[in-house]
């Protein structure tokens, strides 16, 4: 009993790290269709903000937080201009290989300016522990939790009642005829993929004082937030986000009563499972026309 | 034959070059780097016939060369059966498991599929990396012997770097001839069809994940051999064997070089094995060059290397017909929508051109029902059209008569209603079935393929059209000339005024004269029923005065056609009959006359 | 009989030439050492720090040794068996050296091993410990493979017997998925049942995996005595910290580089790692004058891989000396070679496998201190 609640806890703490990153993924892949394979390393870049912030600026944890986000809000800029803009208009495959090249880009340039060796950053509510019942928890886990939470629902509530929220939505269901009625695609583009690195941003912040930063600490959990995305239906972020969590809760059970090597196998196994019986994902819609 | 000579002259210069090697290369290492070079050929060439011919980004390919690295190591070490029934099991074996990864991989939508391919190699390097007992997980099976082949006089073994190269060099020779082989025949253009318009494809009669896993299976059996060769050359097989990173390096290559172009691939493939070891020096930035190369290729050159060959030869002055127009890089969405052309042909013969009589078919329409959300866009609709009828479906926009043109033709699912063809029941087939039964529609939108010429747009036609069995009977043959079917298509495209159009690619053309190969698409091989959706939307009045004569005349020879289109002056001059919709439901049929005549028919259209 | 005793006596009068010929040999034609170790990528590191201890070795060695020089050529084998294959051949043929150091991998040394005998030249690993480079070595089979370091059976026999002296009955085995932790694994869970170990359970984590927090609920729902933990010091430090959050209270035993400085560091409160006992095939001993060499140079504490390719390079120097710099020599010379390092004795058996010293070193107030150096001396 006190195994399952603390399995039930690590699967929601782990379930919430892959929701924080697969939201971001889902609502620019919903919102441009554009699939975002750097998106992990702009997690991984986020760190690496953190990680200068607090040593070579010698800045206090919860300054270097928001710091960060304003510098993952400007790198989203960058990499609106430098490369979605350029690719939007073009293939799928294109828009795709191209996030792809980037993410090679920015891992392989991580390497070589940082080092392959990990960095670790202390947060002061790292070591300060919880106990919940039997089980006990990092006040940084807790963080992370809630901050999955404010995250999805300041998302969702930008989505469903601002201008650029609904103009997000409209260029979704369909992006022609949103630009006939004069909704600004470029905008939208920018909006979304700002909001897509903030998250990422968000993601990295609170999570990588838990692990250790290296160039390619996005490289196994990325493959999760993919997972959640398409289990939870291409472009739907409610679906990934919840999604996410039950591939957390997924993996800390498999492990429980499995060899943990195992976990993994199940968490593909059951994408591919998914994909079979509901092609658009269990939370998907409908495919558009 | 000379012209075969000509088209494979610069390959086999290539292969002799690569021939050479051995006898000038200063030092072993070079051969090992050619070794190195070949084998990313070999797996760059399969790779390409999946995602630059059939147009689908796969990253599931080095789990085949893993699977066959695995069968080689395994036969090797167990019972040691010989180089030749390794390379069958892994072929047969790679194909095999290529279907089933296939055919789950392709029923998703293309995004869908790349990322599912993705789960599927993840799920083969789990295998690997964890079945102890058999793969020896990330412990390799190690000690793997050289490769024992048997030839009709003797046993060979490959023990010398130059043995082993000449040996890779024959597994990529025969990897480029299968896939040349494979491009230069029918199902070539089958691969183009459904790369260039799966749904236009599919409602032809030709059944997209049929050739994608030709494809697919292909390039799987050739990645097999080729990860065979490498059991033996390493001596060692790890799960690495099968990681993705090997997808990285292929989508470079792929993409670099220009999809679906041989010669940009093998280029790329050159490049790509040769030079990281002679970029040495910067060693570790190689992969941050070898990413950003591959970003600034993207996102500037989308043709790659291709359409660097292709500058070459508009300098050097060797027109010919561009093996890939921009067409395949850049993708339909750049297409830019086509305002109504200028006319450039010359007016058009207007008399009403005979032919053999054609059967027509009948068909009824009994409560047919479609909701999208919920949306009814069609409701209840009853409707019939006997054999040899020209009736049309009018309407205001959105009162649903696309939706019953797509659930008549298969492409959209429906809630309700039966749709019968001749007394069978048909409601339910795919596209292709209903194609193949003589069921045949065209699209509002011009529907052709971009990167095929008129004459080829045709022949695929043509072939999808026929029966299963004569279909992949065909798709062997030679894509060259086609005796009885050019005849034919020479006619059509003469009627049609596109004759000096015939050979060039069909992105080139019109929008109207593309609209003009699709229709012709649809009667090369004469249907029971044709189903034309708005074929005059947007083309000059030349055009459309021709589409008005062909109409006419096949329906004189016996064919039923079901017409939807906005020109009420065409359609009251050409139907037998007119069904009027509007929002989902019928609201008047008979005479065009009379039916135009009635108040709520003018109201509908006009407006309240 | 006669040949051989007649050939043992003409090796000292060669030698003698040779020494006689040195200086102006030295100056002639520099002796070739090529390091094979993966220098770019997610490992790049290790190739890096076995660089520095190579050069350290080789600057030593221009006062040490006079009588050759010695240069350095490098090649990237990625730490994978093609790698490997790759990087051997280029150091063979391109670079023309006269014996390869590596790789430090247990894949590429695997992956490069065939390629020995086609240029007939040696390589000597100082970091890969899969013992199947051992049964392929020497009697094995290739003639020109040679192991400087302890592989893991070696390891396992001594460690196992050390685990269960310290009073532990129960263990679970935590290892990561890779070549390594999967070896060692098999190597334990055979070897702790003889000494009366009982081996609860094993489980593998991906590489770079970070969360393991549902791993040690399961393990520590089990209670055993102790966890065997095989893993990279990024691994070991996310252990230390999570085990504190999760309140587990075994011992841990590891294997991987646990006790290394980067290790601590990367636990943040270095103390978390208290209490951890590994057995190291290099640790910092107080009687290795490299040590502060090194950090003299560098200003650090030499990482184990510079400090095992520094002894790679001696035991080369060794096998020199005895028959000389050339392939030929070098290959017949590491044969002979019987040398007291500072690490325990350097002397190759059939299977070409050498046993120096291994270290216990257990983390005690945040700091690495060895609590016992064990022989494995035959």
């Amino acid at each position: 009993m006190e195994l399952l609640l603390n399995q039930l806890i690590n699967g929601l703490t782990a379930g919430s790290e892959y929701a924080l990153i697969a939201a971001g993924l889902a609502l620019i892949f919903g919102v441009l269709e554009v699939v975002n394979f750097a998106h992990g390393e702009f997690y991984m870049l986020s760190s690496y903000y953190l990680y200068l912030l607090m040593t070579r600026y010698n800045l206090p944890y919860v300054v270097a937080v928001p710091l960060v986000i304003v510098a993952m809000i400007l790198s989203g800029v960058i990499f609106y201009y430098l490369v979605i803009r350029r690719v939007l208009s073009r293939s799928w495959q294109l828009q795709l290989i191209a996030t792809l090249a980037l993410s090679i880009v920015m891992v392989n340039t991580a390497i070589v300016l940082s080092g392959p060796v990990p960095k670790y950053l202390e947060s002061p509510l790292n070591s300060q522990i919880v106990q919940i019942g039997m089980a006990s928890i990092s006040v940084q886990r807790l963080v992370v939790l809630a901050a999955t939470a404010i995250s999805f629902a300041t998302l969702y509530a930008v989505l469903k009642y601002t201008r650029i929220g609904k103009a997000m939505r409209a260029v979704a269901q369909n992006r022609e005829a949103a630009a006939a009625v004069g909704i600004s695609v470029e905008k939208v583009g920018l909006a979304t993929v700002v909001a897509g690195c903030a998250l990422a941003g968000v993601a990295g912040a609170l999570i990588s004082p838990l692990y250790t930063i290296h160039p390619g600490m996005a490289a196994l959990v990325i493959i999760k937030a993919f997972a959640a995305v398409i289990v939870g239906g291409f472009g739907n972020v409610t679906g990934a986000v919840l999604a996410a969590f039950l591939i957390g809760l997924l993996e800390a059970l498999v492990t429980t009563v499995l060899p943990s090597e195992y976990a993994d196998a199940f968490v593909f196994g059951g994408m591919i499972l998914v994909l079979l019986v509901r092609p658009h994902g269990l939370f998907g819609r409908v495919a558009r026309s | 034959m000379a012209a075969t000579l000509r088209n494979d002259a610069p390959l086999l210069a290539l292969l002799a070059a690569a021939a050479i090697l051995p006898f000038v290369a200063p030092s072993p290492y070079y051969l090992s780097i050619g070794i190195n070079t070949l084998i990313i050929v070999c797996l760059a060439v399969a790779f390409d016939l999946v995602v630059g011919r059939v147009g689908a980004l796969s990253f599931a390919q080095p789990v085949f060369f893993g699977f066959g690295a695995y069968v080689a190591a395994l036969i090797a070490t167990t019972f040691g059966a010989g180089f030749w029934v390794e390379a069958l099991v892994a072929a047969v074996g790679g194909f095999a498991l290529s279907v089933a990864i296939g055919i789950p991989a392709f029923r998703l939508s293309l995004h869908s599929f790349a990322i599912g391919t993705l789960g599927f190699a993840t799920i083969a390097q789990l295998v690997a990396q964890n079945w102890m007992s058999v793969t020896g997980g990330p412990l390799c099976i190690t000690g793997i012997p050289r490769a024992q082949i048997g030839l009709p006089f003797a046993q060979f073994t490959p023990r010398t770097l130059t043995e082993q190269y000449f040996l890779i060099l024959a597994i990529a020779a025969l990897t480029v001839f299968v896939v040349r082989q494979l491009i230069g025949r029918r199902i070539g253009l089958a691969f183009s069809a459904v790369r260039d318009d799966p749904t236009l494809a599919a409602s032809q009669g030709i059944r997209p994940l049929s050739i994608r896993l030709s494809a697919f299976g292909a390039a799987a059996a050739l990645s097999a051999i080729a990860g065979v060769f490498t059991a033996h050359f390493q001596g060692v097989v790890c799960p690495d064997s099968v990681a993705t990173s090997y997808t990285v390096m292929l989508l470079i290559v792929a993409f670099v070089g220009g999809r679906g172009s041989l010669r940009g691939v093998l280029a790329a493939a050159i490049i790509f094995g040769v030079a990281p070891q002679l970029l040495r020096v910067a060693d570790e930035w190689r992969l941050a060059i070898f990413g950003a190369l591959l970003l600034v290729t993207v996102l500037t050159v989308p043709d790659g290397i291709e359409r660097i060959f292709q500058l070459i030869e508009r300098a050097l002055g060797l027109g010919g017909r561009n093996l890939v127009p921009a067409a395949i890089a850049t993708g339909p969405a750049a297409i830019p929508a086509e305002p109504a052309p200028a006319t450039t042909q010359a007016p058009v013969p207007v008399e009403v051109p005979v032919g053999e009589a054609l059967p027509g078919g009948a068909l009824q329409v009994t409560g047919l029902r479609k909701t999208y959300g919920g949306v009814t866009a069609v409701n209840d609709l009853d409707f019939e059209v006997k054999a040899g009828e020209l009736v049309s479906l009018i309407g205001p926009n959105g009162s649903g008569k696309s939706t019953t043109l797509d659930c008549i033709s298969g492409l959209s699912p429906f809630d309700a209603g039966t749709i019968v063809l001749d007394g069978q029941n048909i409601s339910g087939w795919s596209p292709a079935r209903l194609a193949k039964a003589g069921l045949v529609r065209t699209f509002q939108a011009t529907r052709v393929y971009t990167t095929l010429t008129p004459r080829e747009n045709l022949v695929v036609a043509a072939l999808g059209r026929a029966p299963t069995l004569y279909e992949w009977r065909q798709y062997a043959r030679s894509r060259g000339a086609t005796p009885g079917l050019d005849a034919r298509i020479d006619d059509i495209l003469g009627r049609l005024g596109l004759a000096a159009m015939r050979d060039r690619p069909t992105g080139e053309l019109s929008y109207g004269q593309r609209k003009l190969v699709q229709f012709a698409a649809s009667v090369i091989v004469p249907p029971r029923i044709l189903l034309l959706d708005e074929p005059l939307a947007g083309v000059n009045p030349t055009i459309g005065n021709i589409f008005k004569q062909q109409i006419v005349a096949f329906n004189r020879r016996g064919l039923t056609i079901v017409l939807v289109e906005h020109n009420l002056e065409v359609v009251v001059d050409v139907s037998h009959r007119l069904i009027v919709l509007d929002r989902g439901t019928k609201i008047a049929e008979g005479d065009p006359r009379t039916v135009m005549a009635q108040a709520h028919v003018q109201e509908a259209y006009l407006g309240r | 009989m006669r040949p051989t005793a007649r050939r043992v006596g003409v090796v000292p009068i060669c030698l003698s030439a040779l020494l006689a010929a040195g200086a102006a040999f030295a100056q002639a034609k520099p002796v070739k050492v090529g390091l094979s170790s993966a220098f770019s990528g997610h490992v790049g590191f290790i190739g890096a720090d076995a660089r520095r201890g190579i050069e350290l070795a080789i600057e030593e060695l221009k006062t040490a040794n006079t009588a050759v020089a010695y240069e350095l050529s490098i090649a990237d084998d990625e730490c994978t068996p093609a790698g490997g294959a790759t990087a051997f051949r280029r150091l063979m043929d391109v670079q023309q050296v006269d014996v390869i150091i590596g790789s430090g991998c247990s894949g590429a040394t695997l992956g490069g091993m065939p390629t020995l005998m086609d240029g007939k030249l040696s390589a000597v690993t100082y970091g890969s410990t899969n013992p199947k480079i051992t049964e392929g070595a020497g009697v094995g089979g290739n003639p020109y493979m040679w192991r400087m370091n302890l592989n893991d059976t070696i390891i396992g026999e001594t460690f196992a017997a050390f685990i269960a002296k310290d009073g532990v009955k129960s263990a679970h085995i935590l290892a990561v998925n890779n070549d390594f932790g999967r070896g060692a694994a098999g190597v334990y869970q055979a070897l702790l049942p003889k000494n009366d170990v009982k081996v609860n359970g094993a489980d593998f984590f991906s590489q770079g995996a970070s969360d393991l927090r549902a791993l040690i609920s399961k393990i520590a729902a089990r209670s055993p005595d102790a966890i065997l933990l095989f893993g990279e010091p990024p691994d070991c430090a996310l252990m230390a910290r999570q085990k504190r959050e999760m309140n587990l209270k075994a011992k841990i035993f590891s294997r991987g580089g646990c006790y290394t400085d980067e290790s601590l560091k990367l636990m943040g409160d270095p103390r978390l790692g208290d209490g951890l006992t590994e057995a190291a095939y290099w640790a910092r001993t107080p009687d290795q004058p490299m040590v502060e060499a090194y950090r003299k140079r560098h200003g650090d504490y030499p990482p184990y891989n510079a400090a095992l390719a520094y002894y790679a390079m001696m035991t080369v120097d060794q096998a020199v000396r005895k028959a000389g710099p050339s392939r030929d020599g070098i290959t017949k010379g590491l044969a002979q070679v019987d040398w007291k390092s500072a690490i325990g004795p350097i002397k190759f058996d059939a299977n070409h496998q050498a046993r120096p010293d291994l270290f216990m070193v257990r983390i005690e107030n945040g700091e690495q201190k060895v609590i016992e150096t064990i022989s494995n001396a035959r």
